[in-house]
């Protein structure tokens, strides 16, 4: 009997013993985060991803950039998609806004994981360097675009880990301002100019890069003080602008190209010696639609019946969802303006279409068989080699030469007024103008008159600016920081006083009068002013998310 | 040492040996342990083995008693030659043979044939003794009668029951022996028996089971009494089984007869409003598609609410999964139903079904058990004549209803006044008009179809007092309603038992299947009309023309329309399952038993998916192939010890204790490929496309170990108590938190055998029962407690390389989401239990409630799995059966009503002061509308609906004026939503719960009536009080252009039209989006039904009408012949997204349930 019950219970327990108790976790198939970024290699892999989250769908591939076109006053568009920020229906749910907000926070966050790692690799001292002002770069270039788009916001700078704080308040404005200029300063001290980059590194942050974005946000940081009467504040910022802007035109790293070439994706690689800072988008043959490494903005501007111009089906067609308003056409083909190259070579307004018939569009005119469309295309974004519409070669350009020198009048003329050093270089822009495709030469647009007042040559580079940068994501940020004729921000002016005064509606062709008649604005898009526009709400994911954060104010 | 891994491994050996080794368990003397012998001229077998195995150094094992007097010359062996040869040698010659074990040990056994048996019957030794007792099982088979000719006669007689009605369908078999009939229709029956000492069994289900000495009678005239002894009835429970009066937690049985005679496309389906505290939702009408299964409400938000499943004892894969792309198709990926995996298994071949449902009976399986435990038994054979049966049905469906939409004509009114209302010019001139006359598509029309369906089953079943064995085979062809979608299922299953030695018995299982899903594509919460089938044939237009002209072909410029969903795109599923199942029970002692269950479960599915161009993702990308396999193998090892024993008169002792290990790995494998050259090859030719994507490849695997135990005690009949715990650790949870105990007490009270009630002849049965305990849910993410990392794709220098960025927050504190239970049930029979009343009381609390916590979008995550929270299930549970009339028999007509109504209360009482909401939907496509129409915050149910209410219509201009303000910019005779927070703007804040997911109660009525060979049953059953979300109705009833879409009848005929024209709908607009952006309650509807879900009629032919077949039997059912409800869509019992907690009850693109007339046979030899 006692044996019995010792061999029985050998017997279960051989067979637990079998049956093995080993509860470790094996995760096989994902990379876990405590072995990563040991060497060199890891540091570059996880540098690539810093700038891959800024492709992404939700970043400058689509969510970003629709928000800078779909609120201003110039573009717009009918796609319900992006529709609701035309129509100023949109709200804290409205996806592109909580895209954008998720985005940007990701580049943060993926900036901030291998700043908090690298000093731990071992790796060649000036490479370290480099990478570590690419991150700061990349870290102030993405909190740049979330304290223009919502104001205040949390300030992170190390990476979110279980033991952080996971539900952080918003930070002042002025204190994300001082993170970003900090990094920025950083970086363009460690960062190479764009002719010392090594090759393989093409399209990355360079010293030029951190300046020119640094140029900017010291502007920007600028304008608040002025909107808000701190003379002083601003004045000191406006400094700061124009030192970096002077450091990046004086570097002569950068030149102005020919205005056709620009705009040639063929020449694309060439045409960096004029962007500065691009998002490098490429045709994606692995990877379609829109989690493609190509970019889709070329898409969505392009005409759904216009071939060869994006990716759409055999004919190459886009699907022609931005479009122009007819009177912001109007202000950049009159005036000044009239005969500038840079207009017939941004505005589409005539094509033959897939079916072989020719379209005219506002205002061209129509002959015989034509038919007519009533809004121009902007037509930077061409690709006819495009894969699909979610995937083109052309690169979102965040910042070029001209966008500064543009700065440094801006901030020369709010420092000491229209002075001659701000004519300079407000002119450059005007000359390149006149040499049209580098090819012919015209006389127009003429150098800017003199003897304008501070107020008016404001003015003056709001409108240059818009028609030199128009669909490159600028026109919203320079509608809410620029001071307007009336004092106010230049949105306000534009939604108060410049838009209530065009004719609602689009132009309608009379074939028998053979003239555009009906109005020159689509009348949907012009809306009263408030001043909850001048900045987009807190996405409703962080609202519920985090209980403590607040909204914006009026949302 | 050595020798006791010697002696483990030969019983681990003769546990696994497949037959023929009836010697295997008896006690084997080691030969090692006995004293070396002197040298006598001829010695005895066992010391020349004993001597082999000094020379050879092995270990021989024998049977010592067997060999007991034989003895061998001293010469035989020859130490130059080997082993094997002087084994030969010496065994051969007297009836003995030996084995090489794998282990190096031979064992020596006597041989088969009786015939070489040389000595006489030993006298039994002490061990065999210790086996005499009386085993479970006759111990000995009868000499097969071909052998041992006997003089034979027959026998005949007639069956009745104690009203003297001829009973049919009774066994009839000989005692010890495979001979056996059934009675026919009037209860006669004949027979043949070997002698007047042969004893006939009578058994039938429902009757007392008699046993009659035939002696020298002819004719018997034998009368059954219907047995009420139902307290005596077994009840399959996790891990064991207990006798229904001692019974202490919650458990619904379910007998599963007929499951042949109604289309049931899995076995989740035939449960539905059969028991009590179990909802049951069919998600979909598509074939194949799976079933929203919540046992006392849902209690976990991130998690499955699925009850594990456990097939004859072991736990299955039962998750709803599809294969889907990772990348690109967003619109398309997720728009076919998930597979039911339990669609896999043939309803047909379960026996009965038991429902685990509080805590006492869950807590056995701890960290599974929470969502209750679904036990399934599948038909095994039993001894006696060798049956087959067979059964056909074939099944026609059609959707019962179709949703009214306007034509041409209202089409064009619509749309001109639209964009009237919007300043601009009618779109439709008179030309237009003209042109458009011929014209009219209801494309409902084209997309639905009578879908004829069928369905075959085969098997035999039988078996001899060692032996049982089923086998059945089906095969099951279901064509849905939708053209070209359909479900195939082929299966096989072998369930074979044998008493291997009256200690030992090993039960076997083989369930292999194959199944197709041809999918029709529904919708997902993305909300691309073109990416769904259902969503799409009620958006196209009537003016749109659905084929090119060339034949039948889908137009190709009518991009994503319906047609070419279902005529040329390609998307189909295939899957395998193989379930293998080994038990071995050995009887250690009277009522103590080890079982060693083991066992592999493999299911492998192949999804492959073409979107040819005409289709709209195929426009986009130039063809789009799709192509993965995933592999889900566990398997399972299980080691128990229970014991059920009645020590004395008064002390019953059910205990079980147990260890179980299951590991699970999952592998799958996607391909993705775009911009074919043409779209001939589809899926089938990857190569010749010119881009794919990065294959996506996973390998998950998790594993869980558990010891378990339980004590059932019993006193006296009257006082039960049992105790339960497991404790289970898990390789999901981190390091610190792996292990978790999970116990429970319970408590009953038979008052039916108190003395003070026992000379009550009225009340037959009256139990109270109390339990509670704790469960968990491991349904949480592998991988969660660790941070890690995911690819994403850079532009480097112009080429693409794949990086490595932080995607997961890893939470090490993760625990076991913890369920504490208390449930109070009484049972109460009646006039010898013909009158039954169960009722049950619940409370579930769930604590610590796994979740994907959303996290502020700052931290540049979007979730982190977490412990938080806490979720309420209370409720009342109520099954009654009453036998109204039981003179059974011929003539006589017998009516049993079973019913049970469920009322389940699901509340949400704190998620740590968030609100957690559910996907975005529509975020898509023309509507952009993009926000959650679910949420989860304290005080609602789980996953309530959440949006804005609606307040009417603007009438005039001045009501807007004087109106809150809203941003997005109403006009006349605009919807009007309220300003719930008086804040005198509509905005986010304004949104509410506008409505409750789930029903106030269910319930299920069944009807069984028999009248001579007649049966009918019907089923009604209901969900009331709940309320759907009808998504289709975003796009129908808008009344904007802008979605591009048709119009209900309804929406039209109601449309405003000037002041006071509507209070209901809006105007029609061109401009603008549906809805201003905004999810109004006008899309909550009740969705309250009653329905006759199944009718059956069915007819028993005389047997002795035909010969050689047994019962044969017609039906004819039908399903969903009659519903009632107010809800306007298509059918109001629907789930789109049930897979997770917080999406239930929308009706979105799904394939509606259909009416179904069903006619068939079944028949057995």
């Amino acid at each position: 009997m006692k044996t019995n019950l010792l061999r029985g219970a050998g017997f279960v327990a051989s067979l637990l013993a079998l049956n093995g108790c080993r509860l470790e976790e094996q995760i096989v198939d994902t990379p876990l985060s405590e072995n990563f970024v040991r060497t060199q290699s890891d540091v570059a892999t996880a540098l690539n991803a810093v700038y891959g989250t800024l492709t992404e769908f939700n970043s400058f591939k689509f969510n970003v950039y629709s928000l800078t076109y779909g609120a201003a006053d110039d573009i717009s568009s009918t796609a319900a998609e992006q529709a609701a920020l035309g129509l100023k229906s949109y709200n804290f749910a409205t996806v592109q806004v909580g895209g954008t907000w998720n985005a940007l926070y990701r580049t943060v966050n993926t900036a901030n994981f291998l700043l908090d790692r690298i000093d731990n690799v071992p790796m060649p001292p000036d490479y370290k360097n480099r990478v570590k002002g690419e991150l700061s770069f990349l870290r102030a270039f993405a909190y740049f675009y979330l304290v223009r788009f919502f104001g205040p916001v949390p300030l992170r700078t190390q990476a979110t880990a279980t033991d952080s704080d996971l539900y952080m308040p918003r930070s002042s404005v002025d204190a994300v301002y001082a993170q970003i200029t900090q990094d920025l300063r950083l970086a363009s001290a460690l960062l190479p100019t764009r002719t010392r980059q090594p090759t393989t590194e093409f399209g990355r942050a360079t010293k030029g890069a951190a300046q020119a974005i640094l140029t900017k946000a010291a502007l920007t940081y600028a304008n608040t003080f002025d909107l808000k009467g701190e003379a002083g504040k601003a004045r000191e910022w406006y400094a700061t602008a124009k030192t970096y802007a002077d450091s990046v035109i004086n570097s002569n790293e950068y030149t102005l190209l020919s205005y056709n070439d620009l705009w040639n994706v063929d020449k694309e690689r060439d045409n960096y010696r004029e962007f500065i800072f691009g998002i490098q988008f490429t045709r994606d043959r692995i990877v379609a639609q829109a989690q493609a490494q190509g970019s889709e903005h070329g898409g969505r501007s392009m005409p759904s019946t216009m071939p060869n111009v994006s990716g759409l089906g055999t004919a190459k067609t886009g699907v022609g969802q931005w479009k122009v308003q007819p009177w912001f056409y109007d202000q950049c083909s009159t005036g000044d303006y009239a005969g500038d190259y840079r207009a017939e070579r941004t505005f589409l307004t005539s094509f033959v279409n897939t079916a072989n018939r020719r379209v005219a569009i506002y205002p061209s005119l129509p002959t015989g068989t034509d038919l007519t469309e009533p809004q121009p295309y902007v037509f930077k974004y061409v690709d006819g080699q495009a894969l699909d519409i979610r995937n083109h070669e052309s690169d979102f350009v965040i910042t070029r030469l001209a966008d500064v020198l543009l700065m440094k009048a801006e901030a020369e003329n709010e420092l000491n007024g229209p002075t001659a050093e701000a004519y300079v270089a407000f002119n450059r822009l005007r000359e390149r103008a006149r040499r049209a495709d580098g090819v012919t030469t015209r006389t127009t647009p003429a150098n800017l008159a003199p003897a304008l007042t501070k107020d008016q040559f404001r003015q003056r580079i709001f409108l240059e600016r818009g028609l030199e940068l128009v669909g490159e994501g600028h026109r919203w940020f320079d509608l809410v920081r620029m001071k307007s004729p009336e004092g106010r921000t230049m949105y306000e002016y534009q939604f108060s006083t410049v838009l209530p005064k065009i004719t609602p509606g689009l132009p309608r062709w009379n074939a028998t009068a053979r003239r555009w008649e009906g109005g020159r604005t689509e009348a949907t898009n012009v809306h009263a002013f408030n001043a909850r526009f001048l900045l987009f709400p807190v996405p409703i994911g962080e609202l519920t998310a985090n209980p403590n954060s607040q909204q914006n104010p009026g949302w | 040492m050595r020798r006791l891994f010697l002696f483990l491994s030969f019983v681990g050996w003769a546990a696994f040996a497949p037959v023929g080794l009836e010697a295997a368990a008896q006690t084997l003397a080691r030969s090692g342990a006995q004293a070396p012998p002197a040298a006598p001229r001829n010695q005895t077998l066992k010391e020349a083995l004993l001597e082999l195995q000094r020379c050879y150094k092995v270990d021989i094992l024998f049977e010592e008693e067997a060999m007991t007097g034989v003895r061998v010359p001293t010469g035989l062996l020859d130490r130059t030659t080997t082993l094997e040869k002087n084994l030969k040698t010496l065994l051969n010659a007297n009836g003995f043979r030996f084995r090489h074990l794998r282990n190096g040990a031979y064992v020596v056994r006597r041989a088969r044939s009786a015939a070489t048996t040389p000595a006489a019957p030993s006298p039994p030794t002490e061990l065999e003794a210790t086996t005499a007792e009386p085993a479970p099982i006759p111990p000995v088979m009868p000499i097969p009668t071909e052998r041992l000719p006997l003089p034979e006669r027959s026998v005949s007689g007639r069956v009745t029951d104690e009203t003297g009605a001829g009973l049919p369908g009774v066994n009839v078999t000989v005692k010890n022996s495979a001979r056996g009939t059934t009675t026919g229709t009037t209860g006669a029956f004949r027979l043949s028996v070997p002698d007047d000492n042969a004893v006939l069994v009578f058994s039938s289900v429902g009757y007392q089971k008699q046993e009659i000495l035939v002696g020298n009678r002819t004719n018997l005239a034998i009368t059954l009494k219907a047995d009420d002894q139902t307290l005596n009835e077994v009840v399959v429970v996790g891990y064991g089984k207990v006798r229904r009066s001692d019974l202490t937690g919650s458990v619904a049985q379910f007998k599963n007869e007929g499951a042949n005679e109604r289309p049931a496309g899995s076995i989740d389906q035939l449960l539905q409003g059969r028991a009590s505290g179990v909802q049951l939702t069919q998600t979909s009408g598509a074939p194949g598609a799976g079933v929203s299964f919540l046992i006392r409400g849902a209690s976990s938000v991130t998690g499955s609410n699925q009850p594990l499943i456990v097939l004859d004892g072991y736990p299955i894969e039962s998750n709803d999964r599809t294969l889907t792309p990772n990348s690109g198709a967003n619109q398309w990926t997720t728009s076919v139903p998930p597979t039911n995996a339990l669609a896999n298994i043939n309803p047909s071949d379960i026996e009965s079904i038991e429902i685990l449902k509080d805590a006492s009976a869950t807590a056995i399986y701890g960290s599974r058990g929470a969502n209750g435990v679904v036990l399934i038994t599948t038909k095994r054979g039993k001894s006696g004549r060798d049956k087959v049966t067979f059964s056909a049905r074939t099944d026609i469906s059609r959707l019962p209803k179709k949703i009214p939409m306007v034509g041409t004509r209202d089409y064009i009114t619509y749309a001109n006044e639209a964009r009237l209302n919007s300043g601009q010019d009618s779109l439709y001139k008179a030309t237009d008009i003209a042109a458009l006359a011929n014209t009219d598509i209801n494309w409902q029309d084209l997309i639905y179809q009578t879908a004829v369906s069928q369905d075959y089953q085969l098997g035999f079943a039988g078996g001899d007092d060692k032996t049982t064995y089923a086998l059945s085979t089906n095969y099951t062809r279901l064509q849905g309603i939708i053209r070209n979608s359909s479900f195939d299922r082929g299966s096989f299953r072998l369930n074979i038992d044998r008493q291997v030695t009256p200690r030992l018995k090993l039960r076997s299982s083989i369930n292999a299947s194959m199944s197709t899903n041809k999918a029709a594509q529904q919708a997902n919460s993305n909300g691309q009309p073109s990416g769904s089938t259902v969503v799409g044939a009620l958006v196209f237009r009537p003016i749109d023309q659905p084929y090119s002209g060339e034949e039948d072909d889908p137009n190709p410029a009518l991009s994503g329309n319906p047609l070419t969903l279902i005529q040329i795109q390609k998307d189909q599923s295939r899957s395998r399952l193989l379930l293998l199942n080994v038990a071995a029970d050995y009887k250690i002692a009277e009522g103590l038993f080890f079982r060693f269950n083991g066992g592999a479960n493999e299911t492998t599915s192949l999804r492959e998916a073409y979107l040819p161009r005409g289709t709209f993702q195929g426009d986009a990308v130039g063809g789009l192939a799709y192509r993965a396999t995933a592999s889900n193998f566990n398997y399972l090892l299980e080691n128990t010890l229970s014991y059920d024993r009645q020590v004395g008169t008064r002390h019953r002792i059910n205990a079980v204790l147990g260890y179980t290990w299951q590991s699970w790995i999952q592998r799958t494998a996607g391909n993705q490929a775009t911009n074919f050259p043409n779209d001939n090859l589809g899926f089938y030719a990857f190569q010749i496309a010119s881009s794919s994507e990065v294959p996506l490849t996973n390998t998950t695997q998790w594993a869980l170990a558990s010891y378990l135990g339980r004590v059932n005690y019993t006193f006296n009949d009257r006082y039960l108590i049992t105790l339960t715990g497991r404790a289970d650790g898990s390789t999901r949870l981190a390091a610190g938190n792996k292990w978790a105990f999970f116990p429970s007490v319970a408590l009953g009270w038979n008052l039916h055998n108190e003395p003070f009630m026992s000379r009550n002849g009225f009340v037959s049965e009256l139990k109270l029962r109390g339990s509670y305990g704790l469960t968990g849910n491991q349904a949480i993410g592998v991988g969660s407690t660790q941070s890690a990392l995911g690819t994403i794709r850079t532009t480097v220098n112009g080429t693409i390389v794949t990086s490595l960025l932080p995607s997961r927050i890893g939470n090490p504190d993760l625990r076991w989401e913890t369920t504490r239970q208390l449930n109070l049930g009484a049972d109460l029979g009646m006039l010898a239990n013909r009158f039954r009343l169960s009722i049950e009381v619940y409370r579930r609390r769930i604590t610590n409630l796994l979740l994907n916590q959303a996290l502020p979008g700052s931290t540049g995550f979007t979730t982190i799995a977490a412990n938080a929270g806490e979720i309420e299930n209370k409720g009342l549970e109520i099954e009654a059966e009453a036998r109204l009339l039981t003179a059974a028999g011929n003539g006589k007509l017998t009516w049993t009503v079973t019913g049970n109504i469920s009322f389940n209360r699901n509340r949400v009482l704190n998620l740590n002061g968030l609100q957690l909401f559910g996907p975005n939907y529509l975020s898509v496509g023309a509507l952009g509308f993009g926000q959650p129409l679910h949420t989860a915050v304290a005080g609602e149910p789980i996953g309530a609906f959440f949006g804005y209410r609606l307040n009417g219509i603007y009438q005039n201009a001045d009501e807007i004026k004087t109106g809150p303000t809203d941003p997005s910019n109403p006009t006349v005779g605009s919807w009007r939503y309220a300003d719930l927070n008086g804040d005198n703007v509509i905005n986010a804040n304004d949104r509410t719960i506008i409505g409750n997911p789930y029903p106030l109660y269910t319930f299920g009525i069944t009807n069984d009536l028999r009248w001579r060979g007649f049966s009918l049953s019907i089923l009604v059953m209901g969900n009331l009080g709940q309320q759907l979300l009808n998504v289709n109705r975003y796009y129908t009833d808008a009344l904007a252009l802008s979605t591009g879409g048709n119009v209900s009848q309804r929406a039209f005929d109601n449309r405003w039209r000037g002041e006071g024209t509507s209070a209901t709908h809006a105007r029609p607009l061109a401009i603008g989006p549906a809805w201003r952006q905004r999810f109004p309650d006008f899309l909550v509807e009740d969705a309250s039904f009653v329905r006759l879900k199944t009718l059956t009629v069915a007819y028993t032919l005389p047997a002795e009408q035909i010969r050689h077949l047994v019962t044969p039997k017609l039906f004819v059912t039908a399903t969903n012949l009659l519903t009632f409800t107010r809800y306007s869509g298509y059918d109001p019992e629907v789930s789109a997204f049930a897979t997770n907690a917080l999406t239930p009850g929308v009706d979105f693109g799904v394939i509606p349930q259909f009416r179904t007339f069903s006619v068939g046979l079944s028949a057995g030899f």
